[in-house]
């Protein structure tokens, strides 16, 4: 089974992605901060990252920036969201292509998107 | 009628008042010399009268006798005969020379008391007209009895020629009673004359004390009318003065609809005028001062509003992304076979509780941003910070900003207009946020933080909100409650935040304090009074 890691600190949008996720059939464990998600990807080697990228503490685009620095040693796949909240949103999410992200989106999220990206990803 | 001229009419009258005085005072001396001189010239000229008449009768007595004596050294002692002739003769012509005086004196006597009886006519006096005739009477009776004197007196120089033994026997028997008779009555007329001489002196005496007292009145009249001209021009004057002070005071108190009575159109009335009309401007400034205050303060909070927008879309894309996701999750689970209704309802409450969040925010915003003056109320300061947090936490997140919230237990309530406290707290954690742009702190340990405290300190409530980014050099700190000051890009603030935090403070009784180290850190502190706002 696939398993797949979210990080975001919004608490009541990672536990609904997460049980709509299980609910499709995924594993899915949870990080609330980029630091627990840092440490989680290199011991649980999910399969795909689905990431926030504005977060408290260490956030997506530190968490990107970690992976690029050290490659991981296994395969993974990465999705990064933004809230989109700042005028210059998109321009995480472009700063957030540039680090070999698979797919980008935008908060309100069209669930069936996510989950046709996380197919085809998994796939 | 302008205060000169009341002055002038003032003097004119107090003038006039002392003319008056014046004339009266001479008027009346005058009449008292008249009076005077016309004494000396009827009366004593009666009492002198009767006194050359009283002279000449002891004159013809001396001579008649005189003349008895030399006709009888004429007879008794022949060689003497010649001058005893010419004594006789010249006695016999001084007796006739002493007729004539009388006569002369007499006659002045009457034409004195007819011009006393003419003057006391025209004065009036009734009682000094009837004195006067009655002298007249006594002159006349004079005159009869001293006629009858004459006849016998000649009567007797005859005898001296003819007889001297009968000579001698008409003096003694007849000359001499008639002229005690004379005499008599011409002493009685010397004593009547000199008494009303007394008499007229003490009426003048009166009529001097009478001219006196009628003198001290006009003055003492004349003395209180100026007195109370002056007291009355005196109390004109300053009497409006004294409530202009009054006014003045009361305006600088701050009751700007005081306005004064103006009753006259002097200089004072136009003093109180133009007071009146700068007191109308000065509450129309002032109210139009206050309206712009107003409005200023709502273009600070929608300003506020602007610049926590980012976050705050941010902020409300949360709950909307999740609350799309569950209802996309719901419409699975109606599709499948086995429906599991429990779990269904599970995420119609999920959904729920993301509008209500929503709603909280939007609820803020609104009530933040609404026009009208809110009243003051009793509220729980860590509630009013939780909820001025509610539309900040997403934009300090999104600057990389930790926020440390502590808040202290059991606080007790203040009476405050909440969302003016929301206001200013808005508006330091933002001046907090702000303080981390362009800092660069090269420590490794570093992280940006923000902390906001509530705790009870001298019967206040303070919150502090404190932060590690730039602070202030000492000439920012000394204009960092001026209006218009900001250290900010054009763009990112009017420099208005912190002023109106400090009025609002300022109204609430409170202070709001600063305390700052460059390159370390500010801490700004709102201390609100624990007692009932008023």
């Amino acid at each position: 089974m696939n398993k797949i890691l979210l990080i975001d600190d919004d608490k009541d949008f990672n536990d609904t992605l997460k049980e709509f996720l299980e609910y499709e059939g995924f594993s899915v464990i949870c990080a609330y901060n980029g630091k627990e998600g840092l440490s989680l990807i290199r011991k649980e080697k999910p399969d795909l990252i689905i990431t926030d990228i504005v977060m408290p503490n260490v956030d997506g685009l530190e968490v990107l920036v970690e992976l690029q620095r050290e490659p991981l040693s296994f395969p993974t796949k990465i999705i990064a969201i933004s809230g989109g909240g700042r005028i210059d949103g998109e321009y995480y999410l472009d700063t957030a292509e540039a680090f070999n992200t698979d797919y980008t989106f935008e908060k309100p999220l069209v669930v069936g998107e996510l989950l046709k990206a996380i197919r085809e990803l998994l796939n | 009628m302008k205060i000169y001229q009341k002055l002038l009419l003032g003097f004119i009258l107090i003038s006039l008042l002392v003319l008056l005085v014046g004339s009266i005072s001479i008027f009346s001396d005058d009449q008292i010399s008249n009076d005077i001189s016309q004494l000396v010239n009827s009366s004593l000229k009666e009492a002198e009268g009767a006194a050359k008449m009283n002279y000449a009768l002891q004159k013809t007595q001396l001579n008649a006798q005189r003349l008895l004596s030399e006709r009888l050294r004429e007879i008794v002692e022949p060689a003497e005969a010649a001058s005893a002739i010419v004594a006789a003769t010249r006695a016999n012509m001084e007796i006739h020379k002493a007729i004539v005086d009388f006569e002369k004196w007499l006659i002045k006597g009457r034409e004195a008391t007819n011009q006393g009886v003419v003057l006391a006519g025209k004065a009036g006096e009734k009682d000094q007209v009837k004195e006067e005739k009655e002298d007249l009477l006594i002159l006349n009776n004079i005159g009869l009895q001293f006629t009858e004197y004459k006849a016998a007196l000649s009567q007797f120089i005859v005898l001296t020629k003819e007889d001297l033994d009968d000579a001698d026997e008409w003096l003694k028997d007849v000359v001499n009673p008639l002229l005690i008779n004379v005499t008599q009555r011409v002493h009685s007329y010397q004593e009547d004359t000199e008494g009303e001489l007394h008499a007229e002196a003490g009426e003048i005496r009166e009529a001097a004390e009478g001219n006196t007292k009628i003198m001290l009145t006009t003055t003492a009249i004349a003395l209180c009318m100026a007195l109370i001209l002056g007291l009355s021009s005196a109390h004109a004057i300053t009497k409006p003065l004294v409530d202009l002070k009054i006014a003045v005071t009361a305006i600088g108190a701050g009751k700007l609809d005081t306005r004064l009575v103006v009753n006259s159109n002097d200089e004072i009335g136009v003093l109180l005028d133009s007071f009146n009309n700068m007191a109308k401007d000065i509450e129309s400034a002032n109210s139009e001062l206050k309206n712009s205050q107003h409005q200023l303060l709502q273009t600070a909070k929608l300003a506020s509003i602007g610049e926590i927008s980012a976050g705050l879309a941010h902020e409300l894309n949360q709950p909307l992304g999740t609350i799309g996701m569950i209802a996309e999750f719901a419409t699975k689970l109606l599709d499948d076979s086995n429906f599991d209704r429990d779990n269904f309802r599970q995420k119609m409450q999920k959904i729920t509780t993301q509008v209500d969040r929503a709603t909280r925010i939007i609820t803020h915003l609104k009530i933040f941003s609404r026009k009208e003056e809110h009243e003051s109320e009793e509220k729980d300061i860590n509630w009013i910070i939780e909820e001025s947090l509610v539309l900040l936490k997403e934009p300090l997140k999104l600057c990389d900003i930790s926020l440390d919230i502590e808040l202290g237990d059991r606080l007790p309530k203040i009476i405050c207009n909440y969302i003016q406290i929301d206001q200013v707290l808005i508006n330091l954690i933002k001046n907090a946020q702000d303080s981390f742009d362009n800092f660069d702190n090269f420590d490794n340990s570093y992280n940006k933080l923000i902390t906001v405290r509530s705790y009870e300190k001298n019967e206040t409530i303070c919150i502090d909100v404190e932060d590690n980014g730039s602070g202030m050099s000492e000439s920012v700190v000394d204009r960092v409650f001026d209006p218009f000051f900001t250290t900010k890009p054009v763009g990112k603030g009017a420099g208005l935040g912190m002023s109106i935090s400090y009025g609002i403070v300022k109204e609430h009784k409170g202070i709001l304090s600063v305390t700052t180290r460059e390159g370390k850190g500010t801490l700004f502190t709102v201390a609100l009074p624990m007692k009932e706002l008023t």
